[in-house]
């Protein structure tokens, strides 16, 4: 026979656990997850929501090559404004780095390896995709912060020895 | 992309490319307002200043080119009127090209501040392709400062539109034959990392067309929960309770250390059914733990969970009998704490008993409601194992067989709990009802079955 198991504890209802959603309609927030009753559950809004950095950028392939957009994020709560959010961040889609142009090195803060909030390691996203940049000393790593812009993250260099480098040549 | 420390030195490198004899090509922040492209080929330095009305404590975008014949800068614009330049001479292209990459220093000069994004390429690029990156990094960064009114490399004559009676998208490029990437279904190979963080469309044409129709049955398809622990914790199961998600709606537990979800370390789909999604997995202590809804088939026009688990389990250590009833420091030496477990695995369809409360009498009203909340708690987990709460007896009618349900409040533990009077079932553990405003109150289990065997 099967040995029952119990989830426990549950980390989600603890006291210094902090809930966030994509979205929540205001008669059924996030707390409620929070709270055992049944009759309080998480509800998100109706429509689209679209949230920076979760499902916000767009790519697409054209006949002068490959392209990245952003829809603006917010909830739209019909399809017809959806459609229009889409169509604005396809026409203003920029080109795409590595596929259009293959750059040969593309560092951003969201790919990345985080030790201790530290970046240890910011990982190629060029089409060679190898040539990441890190630093083995930890008092040298760069801080990582989640959000610096435009809810996106960003490395905090702090005037002294942080740095990163490639062992390799870059081009 | 990035931005100084408004108490920034007057030499700040921000990226450079050092070779093995000295020689260097890269950016540095000058002082002023002034950046400054900088080549050099460890005899020779060229050196390029290019302005901006406020340097430090702004996020800029910053372009230095070498084409072999000149060293070119821009600052927060990219067409080629905008440039500064300086006429080369020299081995600089054999210098710059066996490089070392560094970024946020400079052999004299390290940076203080905030670095977003760098890229690099291995020619130099043209006006029309400057602007093409830049429209990228300025769709991606909307609040950077950029002189972007020459910018638009225009995809086209790009319509979208909606059906409310399909459900779906329907997207045009004109004249221009088009191929949307970044959609559920796509393959791996067309995708950028950042393209995991995909629309939840599911496209039902992936060819390059003039136009096609994405799917989405949904009002939205794509949700996230994210709960950020106070410190990682080791988890070895997720669960999701009362949802309203489809049948073809799939839930995605995802674990990191930092908020960051690209390619995280912990990726676990639940399964289950309508009312319970969940999964067990290897012990992993992570500190944050996002749960992504994708539900294409959902029609509500909203996602909804009512209890959601992130959990290490517990399984009993003690073989019981039928008719026996244990507390929960029976089931394991893991005592219980102040939050409890709203969900259990196990579901049959058999025999019930009761779990009652026991001792109301005397009991305060507001006692008496905490304990009707932990009722309905329990009832959240028991009711997807099939049990049901009666609404007014205070009485959960449990399923039998290996169907474990433990609940238990924040309130201050009692001392001398009451013994239990026959049968199992939920019990004041004490009702010194005069003295608290609160009581523990506790759902112990019974199981009806045959001996367990670990």
């Amino acid at each position: 026979m099967a040995v029952p198991r119990f989830l426990y504890p549950n980390y989600v209802r603890a006291a210094s656990t902090a809930v966030s959603v994509s979205s929540e309609l205001s008669s059924h927030p996030r707390h409620w997850l929070q709270d055992p009753l049944r009759s309080k559950p998480w509800r998100s809004k109706t429509g689209w929501t679209i949230v920076a950095g979760f499902n916000d950028e767009i790519t697409f392939r054209t006949d002068d090559g490959f392209r990245i957009g952003h829809i603006v994020p917010g909830t739209y709560a019909t399809g017809a404004a959806m459609a229009t959010a889409v169509a604005t961040a396809m026409t203003n889609a920029g080109y795409n780095p590595r596929a259009t142009l293959a750059c040969s090195g593309w560092w951003r803060g969201d790919s990345v390896v985080v030790v201790a909030g530290r970046a240890s390691q910011a990982t190629d996203l060029s089409s060679n995709g190898t040539r990441h940049a890190s630093q083995s000393t930890a008092a040298d790593r760069p801080l990582w912060l989640q959000a610096a812009v435009d809810n996106r993250p960003a490395f905090y260099f702090d005037g002294t020895s942080t740095t990163m480098r490639l062992s390799t040549a870059a081009p | 992309m990035f931005r100084l420390d408004s108490d920034a030195s007057a030499l700040d490198g921000i990226i450079n490319a050092t070779g093995p004899g000295g020689e260097r090509f890269g950016l540095l922040w000058v002082g002023g307002n002034n950046f400054q492209g900088e080549a050099y080929d460890s005899t020779q330095r060229f050196a390029i200043d290019a302005s901006v009305v406020a340097g430090a404590g702004n996020w800029h975008h910053v372009i230095v080119r070498y084409d072999q014949t000149n060293l070119s800068t821009w600052v927060d614009d990219m067409d080629d009127a905008a440039a500064t330049s300086i006429a080369m001479t020299g081995a600089q292209a054999a210098a710059v090209l066996t490089a070392v990459l560094n970024i946020g220093n400079h052999p004299s000069a390290v940076f203080k501040g905030y670095i977003a994004e760098v890229i690099i390429f291995p020619t130099a690029l043209d006006q029309t392709t400057r602007r093409g990156i830049t429209m990228y990094l300025k769709g991606r960064y909307p609040s950077m400062a950029l002189n972007d009114t020459t910018t638009a490399v225009s995809f086209g004559a790009t319509t979208a539109s909606y059906s409310t009676s399909a459900k779906a998208f329907t997207l045009a490029g004109g004249s221009t034959v088009f191929q949307l990437l970044c959609a559920t279904g796509v393959p791996a190979e067309d995708r950028i990392a950042s393209c995991f963080l995909d629309l939840g469309f599911t496209l039902t044409d992936k060819t390059g067309a003039l136009n096609y129709t994405a799917v989405n049955q949904s009002y939205q398809s794509r949700h996230f929960l994210k709960a950020e622990l106070a410190a990682a914790a080791s988890i070895t199961a997720g669960a999701v309770l009362d949802h309203n998600a489809g049948a073809g709606g799939t839930f995605t537990l995802e674990g990191n250390s930092i908020d960051l979800f690209l390619v995280p370390p912990v990726s676990q789909a639940l399964s289950g059914d309508a009312t319970l999604r969940i999964a067990f997995f290897n012990a992993t202590s992570q500190r944050i733990w996002r749960l992504v809804i994708n539900d294409v088939s959902n029609i509500a026009g909203y996602a909804e969970v009512g209890k959601w688990s992130v959990s290490p389990y517990v399984q009993a250590t003690y073989c019981h009998s039928q008719d026996f009833s244990k507390t929960l420091e029976e089931l394991s030496p893991i005592g219980y704490g102040t939050h409890g477990s709203h969900f259990a695995d196990e579901r049959t369809a058999a025999l019930g008993v009761d779990a009652h409360m026991a001792g109301h009498a005397g009991c305060r009203p507001d006692a008496l409601r905490d304990a009707r909340a932990d009722l309905e708690g329990g009832a959240d987990v028991l009711r997807g194992l099939g049990s049901s709460l009666h609404p007014h007896r205070h009485v959960l009618r449990v399923p039998a067989g290996p169907c474990l349900v433990v609940h238990d409040r924040p309130y201050p533990a009692v001392e001398h709990p009451r013994e239990p009077r026959g049968g199992a079932g939920l019990r004041c553990r004490a009702c010194p009802w005069s003295r608290r405003t609160s009581a523990t109150v506790r759902l112990a289990y019974e199981t009806t079955c045959g001996p367990w065997t670990i």
